[in-house]
């Protein structure tokens, strides 16, 4: 402000605006990535975006971007086929919450070794609603969660 | 392993710690795990994980903690037969 404003002082008030550019942050997320364990920590750093976008606090960025990776892990590790596989992810908002769908192609996998499984777990720790539904071509996984408790 | 995480190695006494730095999930947990042990002699009589670095541990780091546990308990039965 001292260079903004002249010693002698100026003969109006002064307006600082300070503008924030999110406009590369899209209102929705829609993502389809290779089922790789790789893709995990970019669409980690995309989620936290996203979510901060949309006007959520630490714990909730937290928490929700914790269940998104491991539904995607999830994702990652049951789905397999033949040609390279895929999943995606879709996450919306609305007034004070989000709704994410990580789909994957594939059959399900049952859960192997006494530490599987521990993934949906999570996801049902950190969010409020969380539903798993099978269908024709593999398994939709539906998280909402409210973004302030 | 990959840059994901760092794991950073030191020990206190008998006791070997390892301080790991970034991101743990399922790209990189077994490795990670397996750099843990390898650098973790027999004769070390605890092993402590500082976690407070890491920005993110999924249930992958979770089996690691699990694995790693199994591990120092097969290497206490084995010194003391």
């Amino acid at each position: 402000m001292e260079q903004l404003v002249l010693p002698q002082g100026l003969r109006d008030d002064v307006a600082l605006v300070a503008l924030h550019n999110n406009s590369e942050i899209p209102a929705e997320l829609h993502l389809r990535l290779p089922a790789h364990p790789k893709v995990l920590s970019p669409l980690r750093r995309a989620v936290r975006r996203w979510l901060r976008s949309r006007g959520a606090d630490d714990e909730a960025t937290a928490e929700v971007t914790l269940a998104v990776s491991e539904a995607c892990a999830n994702a990652i590790e049951h789905a397999y086929s033949p040609s390279p596989a895929t999943f995606e992810l879709d996450a919306r908002s609305s007034i004070g919450d989000v709704t994410i769908s990580v789909s994957d192609v594939g059959r399900r996998r049952s859960p192997r070794g006494q530490n599987r499984g521990r993934g949906l777990t999570i996801v049902d720790a950190a969010m409020d609603d969380v539903e798993v539904r099978p269908n024709a071509s593999g398994t939709e996984v539906l998280m909402r969660r409210r973004l302030h408790r | 392993m990959m840059r994901l995480a760092d794991i950073q190695f030191s020990t206190r006494g008998r006791a070997m710690i390892a301080r790991l730095v970034g991101e743990l999930d399922m790209s990189n947990a077994a490795d990670a795990g397996e750099t843990v042990a390898e650098r973790t002699p027999n004769e070390m009589l605890g092993l402590v994980l500082d976690l407070s670095e890491l920005d993110h541990l999924d249930r992958s780091g979770i089996q690691l903690l699990y694995r790693l546990r199994e591990n120092l308990r097969i290497a206490a039965r084995n010194s003391r037969s």
